[in-house]
């Protein structure tokens, strides 16, 4: 091959989707999404999620990639930034999908929507978190390039969750998904993926999240959950989470040997 | 030391000729000035317009008794290095009592060394001397700190002229008619002559100076908190008459802290009014700092949000308690892995200093079965407070007696939360155990057709019942059946149907 060619593939040269693997991305424990969004969430770029309905598993989603950044053993753990979220990110369920909730900062939603704004960017440019989830209404194509520059000096990864009608709107973000429910199992659609082509899969996250439970819960250590069984008799369906207190109780006080 | 009070800590001397003015008898004059101003013949007491004539290039300062004062004390604070009696002489004076230092620090020679070296790096040029009494050491300093090695007290006094003595002048004027301008003709006098024509306290003076009389000293306390004062020209709510009026208390703050190498985790600012109390506004740092423009960035913040009931007529900021400074660690490759020191701490300080110290917070989980207590929130996330991360913890146990125990109570729950999980793997337990990834804050009513819960259409049931019954020890008496329901839409949602009444409601989404 003459030299002249060799230099035209530089990395100058764009060579479609072969072009894009230089963004930092974190597997977001689906492999089918994985492949879809070529490696896993970009990381240190905005990622818009569409939702018309809350509780189709929309933060399932992010849950595999935020349990892998806790696991992750650093001096100083980020903050997971929750800004402005519609409820309460509910401890017990983040626990159990492996999320280190000591690491969540919340940001209730303020007053005016501009302070949303001011907020998700404060978290991301501060350095101090390792990836923020903000919950934004409405946001102008300035504003999302801003918080994509400051996702990209600060390596943070950034999600942002809006409202389906958003959609309509021309954004910088690397990723934009739509999530919503089909049959059962959550429907992706990828609607905009930096150097990828748009398409849909379909993802079983509802029976996921159990999943990861049981298998979270085997890795668990053992006699907790037996001292708590045997001291207690087991009743109907009378909240079996008393059983595993009383026997965490138990443990700490000496009484289970 | 006026000249020093008003100039920068460590900044070289100016070259240009440079004169310190205070009003007095309704004229600007010349209370202090540097060797360049020296030089072009302007001698102390002078009358500004008078200065001029000598130097049109004269560089002007206005004289501040609040940082005379505050240098001072700082140095004061040097000198509690050398000895633990410390006192002030007010205005430019120190005494330090060194007879029970003399030991340690090998003599007195070697002690006057290290003294003057550790005082020259606060405020160079100033006259040292030693003597038996606290009020002769003085007079021999504002003397000029010359020293007579195997004379008396009373003849080495006996040579200084009466104006170190700093006598109102009336009295130095009286004695100066009868012939007496040394310390030494006072002595001549006749005692009782001399206590009824001039006056009882200035023989008692001569006795202390001489150590006839007993006197004693006020020992140096150094301040707990800074306090800094700009009033303002004229009434005022502009915010950046007030970010110009916070920048220059800051940047002496930051001043006084390095000088006392010392950090602040709380300020207070204050906008006093004509007529009414002044409005106070708190600012708790998470973590004590000594960085200026730290501090600067957070109070600025805060103006932005502070509403006024009336004009400000001056800008207060008080900062304290003082803690001594803790040295940050350094990180010797960035962005590797976690954040860089203090930018957590920063980040919660900047969102709460904007929207409120509530709007912020941390969660953990609760030791309850009850789906509502069995969170908590937390003041800031647990991280911030877990030990072991290279860096001093940001409330001591002793300190914070409210929220140490959250911290450790929220670390056991984390503990036996993960039991929980293990314990529902133990015994093989089903899918019913699934919590939503929201909460309502509040369970949600929801309309309910012929005994069926409606959000938008039929809820369909595809989980439950799961039973919570529990809290009727402490008056949160809940009966409750829970279910996991598929809205018309898709969504999934932990809905509920209270055993009291029968009526249903939402309480979280399966996000």
């Amino acid at each position: 091959m003459s030299a002249g060619l060799e230099a035209l593939t530089g990395p100058h040269l764009w060579r479609g989707r072969a072009g894009c693997s230089a963004q930092s991305v974190r597997v977001t424990g689906f492999d089918a999404l994985d492949r879809a969004l070529g490696g896993g969430w970009p990381w240190g770029a905005v990622v818009e999620i569409f939702v018309e309905r809350y509780g189709c598993g929309e933060l399932s989603l992010l849950m595999p990639a935020l349990a892998a950044l806790s696991a992750a053993d650093e001096a100083e753990p980020g903050f997971f930034v929750f800004v402005a979220p519609p409820w309460i990110p509910y401890p017990p369920a983040l626990i159990r999908r492996g999320v280190d909730v000591g690491r969540i900062l919340v940001v209730e939603r303020p007053a005016a929507e501009d302070e949303t704004l001011w907020a998700t960017e404060q978290a991301v440019r501060s350095g101090a978190s390792a990836a923020v989830l903000a919950w934004l209404g409405s946001a102008n194509d300035t504003e999302l390039r801003r918080l994509q520059l400051s996702a990209e000096e600060r390596g943070c990864g950034l999600m942002l969750f809006r409202p389906e009608r958003a959609l309509r709107q021309r954004s910088p973000a690397a990723l934009r998904l739509k999530v919503s429910v089909e049959r059962n199992a959550t429907r992706v659609d990828v609607v905009k993926r930096r150097g990828g082509a748009p398409q849909s899969l379909r993802l079983d996250l509802f029976s996921y999240a159990s999943q990861t439970a049981r298998s979270a819960s085997r890795r668990g250590s053992m006699p907790a959950g037996r001292c708590g069984a045997s001291s207690f008799p087991q009743r109907a369906a009378v909240d079996r989470s008393a059983l595993a207190w009383v026997g965490a109780a138990g443990r700490r006080s000496g009484r289970c040997t | 030391m006026a000249l020093q009070a008003v100039e920068a800590v460590g900044a070289p001397e100016d070259p240009r000729p440079t004169v310190v003015v205070e009003p007095s008898g309704g004229r600007l004059r010349v209370v202090a000035l540097n060797g360049a101003a020296r030089g072009r013949g302007i001698r102390r007491g002078l009358d500004l317009g008078a200065a001029f004539a000598f130097s049109g290039a004269l560089r002007v300062l206005e004289r501040s008794h609040r940082a005379e004062r505050s240098l001072l004390e700082a140095l004061a604070v040097v000198g509690q290095r050398f000895t633990p009696s410390v006192s002030l002489e007010p205005p430019d004076g120190l005494l330090l009592e060194v007879h029970a230092s003399l030991a340690l620090f090998g003599g007195l020679e070697r002690l006057r060394a290290s003294l003057g070296e550790a005082l020259a790096t606060l405020a160079p040029g100033f006259d040292m001397a030693v003597a038996a009494t606290p009020l002769a050491a003085l007079w021999l300093a504002r003397a000029g700190g010359e020293e007579t090695a195997g004379d008396t007290l009373a003849a080495r006094l006996g040579r200084l002229p009466l104006v170190v003595t700093r006598w109102p002048d009336p009295v130095l004027e009286l004695l100066e008619g009868i012939g007496v301008t040394t310390i030494g003709g006072c002595l001549r006098l006749p005692r009782d002559g001399f206590a009824r024509r001039v006056g009882k306290v200035y023989l008692d003076a001569l006795d202390k100076a001489l150590g006839k009389r007993a006197d004693p000293r006020a020992p140096f306390d150094p301040p707990t908190h800074l306090d800094f004062e700009v009033e303002l020209v004229d009434e005022s709510t502009s915010l950046p008459v007030f970010v110009d009026a916070v920048t220059r208390m800051t940047e002496q703050l930051a001043r006084e802290l390095v000088i006392r190498h010392a950090q602040v985790g709380r300020l207070e600012l204050a906008f006093e009014h004509r007529r009414a109390e002044p409005t106070v506004h708190r600012l708790e740092l998470l973590e004590r700092t000594g960085n200026g423009l730290r501090l600067l960035e957070l109070l600025c913040d805060k103006l932005e949000r502070i509403e006024l009931p009336a004009p400000a007529t001056a800008l207060r900021l008080v900062a304290g308690p003082l803690e001594p400074a803790v040295g940050e660690a350094g990180r010797l490759f960035k962005g590797e892995g976690g954040t860089d020191g203090g930018a957590r701490a920063r980040l919660v300080e900047r969102l709460r200093g904007r929207l409120g110290e509530s709007a912020v917070h941390g969660l953990s989980p609760a030791a309850d079965h009850r789906p509502e207590r069995a969170w908590a929130g937390t003041e800031v996330p647990g991280v911030l407070r877990r030990r072991g991360a290279g860096r001093p913890p940001l409330a001591d146990a002793a300190q914070d007696p409210a929220t140490a125990p959250g911290a450790e109570g929220a670390r056991t729950a984390a503990d036996a939360c993960t039991a929980d999980t293990a314990g529902h793997g133990a015994d093989g337990c089903g899918p019913w155990a699934e919590r939503p990834l929201w909460l309502s804050p509040v369970p949600e009513p929801l309309r309910s057709v012929a005994g069926e819960p409606q959000l938008g259409g039929r809820l369909r049931m595809i989980e439950g019942p799961e039973r919570i019954e529990s809290g009727w020890w402490d008056g949160g008496d809940v009966g409750r059946d829970y279910f996991v329901a598929v809205g018309p839409s898709g969504e999934r949602l932990w809905v509920f149907r209270d055993r009291a009444d029968g009526r249903w409601y939402l309480h979280g989404r399966f996000g």
